[in-house]
């Protein structure tokens, strides 16, 4: 009774707050929901409460395709309902902390540690100070051990968790791949011990194929590295028709698109691409569903903005009718389709004859490497005269602003692959200018290579702060007399996002330390501080030629490997051993390459691809 | 053809505005199967009129939008079929058939009235009405606009007095009418602080234009 009404007054409290003070932070509309489409389910009717969390900004978590997913799934049962929340901008946690009001939903205004289960979405690593800052804000413990009986339990997922290991202090219990069906037995199983113990939660949930729970030792480390004990990831067999009910915002977001994911996976395999690993195997949405998607998604939102999401989309088996039906939708529903991820390997007519019809806005050309030999290293095998062609014809069509991205850092990277940036940069800028009769305008990003676990670079070493400002002092001087625009990332926060994907628990107590220092919003200018992070570095004399600058040995355990992708560890030492050789794999619709994804989970994956998994 | 909608906006899209409203109107007619006339070119912009604009953080009883419309639509029924589509912080009041050459009404609109409710009951009313008075007697009042230009709020000011909130309540709301002309638009908010009220103290209403 008690608990209860203290309940009501910080409610009481929530919507104080919202009437008088939300009008003093930038855009309030990121905290109080109200979308078209939103589901605000009665609270107190339904038994078991899930807060899906995004640890950034509403603006960016909005357009999440994993939340938005999930918000369908949960709020279609009986007995359970799902409520948003975000990362208060540095404004609003000022106002909440001034105020002392938790943080609280989008949907019914309730503070997150009312929820029974927090879900966060860790789709990158810069976003962990923020998941920190966030269960302060609700008053949760931060760390696992801490946390008792009334406290929700709280889970994570998304690309980062195929290493858990980093965050393993502050999460109870990680889901290692696609969420789909694993949030069923997640919400089932817990609504079967909604009145038992917080440990007989967590083992009841450690029961689910898929879930890694290391808070109370439930699963123990040591024990799954000395019985040489996995976790396979979780995927769904075929990709479903997507949401239905894509919520409309009352602001522009960042993305302010409906994203359609018509293939999940990709068939190509570059040797730095993370998601092109973990997401093995390919699945695609068959042409009549996108189709359908588009049509019903558009009635449901009137959002004219449509984007078909992949990792490369201009692989899709069935893309020439997709984009002859979608040249139809766009002239007849006046719709505006983007599609990201196109690959200039896989560029045919239909690809072409469909950009015609275009507004020319950008075009983007990922080579990711100046030289054949660098990309042929990379498994990304453009030939030179195709990316040069590609840009002759774009631009004979209108297009005037084309970007570039590449990566730097790669192993054996030399000079003559730095210049040779230079060297394709020139020759494309030529090629353009006189396509666009001088209207040409070039955009450069150069990245640098973070090895990243699961990928066949998992055991190459981050390339030094000393070796990475010389090539950008190479490209800066190559670059300077074609007057285009080049972007050089910040090389400590690079570091800081290869520090955090690649280490081990250690890295809890430096994140926390950090954390305590002011740590959040790293993935932001306003929020990352290199020296918060080298004091916490030092503070717990991490070893950062150990975590970072040493090729790891090959046969040497890593942090991650008790994740098991479905990917044979053997295939990921062949095709390091590849890149050092030069030696191409061809992609999966070429030549199966052997990963091992379809003998560890159980698919056929050409059958998989066409839906029929 | 061209409606006139006339509709209410309310607390939920009180911190909606006014660009993020017209990109609300367009997803709500096209969720309602209403066809909008859209601009020609590559980049093709909806025909969405706007009537005054609403400071963020208001919220009004009469607002307008002039719609531009392919073909000819039936009138009656249009009110509801939108009203299945709007979010919530909307609410359609009337729609209107008007002349397509007639002018922006924006242009023909002189003054809007206001009502401002404070947030805490407990307001000094002595005080309240020595300081409106005291507002009202100044021969000029310097507000700055966003853009940090000066201005004179005093003649945009036709009417500004407290009233009584009801009988049975002891509180007092505020009443004010304003200039709304084109390039002279009396900002309520920018009264409020004239009387020494934060941003946070009160909620204002728009009550009518004309």
């Amino acid at each position: 009774m008690i608990r209860k009404c203290m309940i009501l007054n910080i409610q009481e409290e929530i919507s104080r707050l919202i009437d008088r003070d939300l009008i003093t932070v930038q855009k309030p509309v990121r905290y109080i929901g109200g979308e078209f489409n939103q589901i605000t389910e009665e609270w107190s009717e339904t038994p078991f409460r899930v807060a899906l969390a995004f640890p950034d900004i509403y603006d960016i978590g909005f357009p999440n395709l994993g939340i938005a997913a999930l918000y369908n799934i949960i709020n279609a049962r009986q007995d359970a309902l799902a409520e948003r929340v975000f990362a208060p901008w540095f404004d609003m946690e000022e106002l909440l902390r001034s105020k002392k009001v938790p943080l609280f939903s989008l949907e019914n205004k309730i503070p997150i540690g009312e929820f029974d289960l927090v879900g966060f979405t860790l789709p990158y690593e810069t976003l962990y100070t923020n998941v920190l800052n966030m269960l302060d804000l609700s008053g949760i413990p931060l760390f696992s051990s801490d946390r008792g009986e009334d406290h929700p339990i709280i889970i994570a997922g998304g690309h980062t968790t195929y290493n858990p290991e980093p965050m393993h202090a502050f999460i109870d219990a990680f889901v290692i791949g696609e969420g789909e069906l694993i949030i069923q037995e997640i919400i089932d199983a817990l609504v079967s011990v909604k009145d038992c113990s917080r440990i007989e939660k967590l083992e009841k949930m450690a029961l689910i194929s898929g879930m890694y729970v290391p808070a109370s030792g439930i699963h123990s480390l040591d024990n799954f590295l000395s019985n040489n004990i996995s976790i396979t990831k979780r995927f769904i067999r075929k990709i479903d028709t997507p949401i239905q009910n894509y919520l409309v915002p009352n602001i522009s977001v960042v993305h302010d698109r409906i994203s359609i994911e018509i293939m999940r996976g990709c068939s190509r395999g570059c040797r730095f691409c993370q998601a092109g690993m973990i997401m093995r195997p390919v699945r695609e949405l068959q042409h009549d569903q996108v189709i359908d998607a588009i049509k019903s998604a558009v009635t449901n939102t009137g959002v004219s903005q449509i984007s078909l999401l992949s990792l490369s989309t201009s692989d899709h088996s069935q893309i020439s009718e997709i984009l002859s039906d979608v040249d139809q939708l766009s002239e007849e529903m006046q719709l505006d389709f983007s599609l990201p991820s196109l690959r200039i390997e896989s560029f045919g007519q239909d690809l072409m004859d469909h950009m015609q019809s275009k507004r020319k806005g950008n075009f983007t050309i990922a080579p990711e490497a100046g030289s054949e030999t660098r990309r042929a290293a990379i498994n990304k095998p453009i030939p030179e005269q195709d990316i040069i062609d590609t840009v002759a014809q774009i631009c004979g069509m209108g297009w005037t602003n084309i970007k570039l991205y590449f990566m730097i850092g790669f192993p054996e990277e030399t000079e003559e692959d730095i210049s040779s940036i230079v060297d394709l940069c020139k020759e494309i800028r030529n090629v353009g200018n006189k396509s666009t009769h001088g209207r040409f305008k070039l955009h450069v990003s150069i990245n640098t290579l973070i090895p990243k676990p699961h990928t066949p670079f998992q055991w190459a070493p981050l390339e030094t702060k000393v070796e990475i400002e010389r090539k950008y002092t190479i490209l800066r001087e190559g670059l300077r007399p074609l007057k285009i625009k080049v972007d050089y990332p910040d090389y400590d926060l690079i570091r800081l996002e290869a520090l955090l994907s690649r280490a081990d628990r250690q890295i809890s107590d430096v994140i926390h330390t950090a954390w305590q220092n002011g740590a959040k919003f790293d993935a932001w200018h306003e929020g990352f501080s290199a020296t918060i992070w080298d004091a916490a570095i030092e503070n717990h004399n991490l070893d950062l030629n150990h975590y970072l600058y040493n090729e790891k040995d090959l046969n040497q355990s890593l942090p991650w490997d008790f994740i098991d992708t479905g990917i044979d560890k053997s295939y990921l030492q062949t095709e390091f051993l590849n890149s050092k050789s030069k030696k191409l794999t061809p992609g999966c619709l070429q030549r199966c390459a052997a990963c091992g994804v379809n003998r560890n989970l159980q698919i056929d994956c050409s059958k998989a691809r066409l839906g029929e998994g | 053809m061209r409606i006139r909608v006339k509709y209410q906006k309310g607390v939920p899209l009180r911190f909606t505005s006014a660009l993020d409203i017209q990109q609300i109107w367009e997803r709500t007619l096209r969720r309602s199967g209403v066809s909008i006339v859209y601009s020609q070119g590559f980049h093709p912009q909806p025909k969405i009129q706007l009537g005054l604009p609403l400071p963020l953080g208001f919220i009004s009883d009469e607002e307008f939008v002039d719609i531009w419309l392919q073909g000819e639509e039936d009138i009656n029924p249009l009110p509801k079929r939108i009203a299945l589509n709007l979010p919530d912080g909307l609410t359609i009041t009337s729609v209107v058939e008007i002349d397509p050459i007639q002018k922006p009404l924006v242009t023909q609109i002189t003054t809007s009235e206001y009502l401002v409710r404070f947030w805490d009951e407990k307001i000094d009313i002595a005080d309240l009405n020595k300081n409106i008075s005291h507002l009202l007697e100044q021969k000029e009042v310097l507000r700055k606009k966003r853009n940090n230009k000066e201005y004179d709020l005093r003649p945009l000011i036709f009417d500004l007095a407290s009233i009584p909130e009801d009988q049975s309540h002891q509180g007092y709301l505020l009443s004010m009418k304003l200039s709304s002309a084109q390039n002279r638009m009396g900002r309520a908010d920018d009264v409020m602080s004239a009387l020494g009220f934060s941003i946070n103290q009160y909620l204002v209403k728009r009550l009518l234009s004309y």
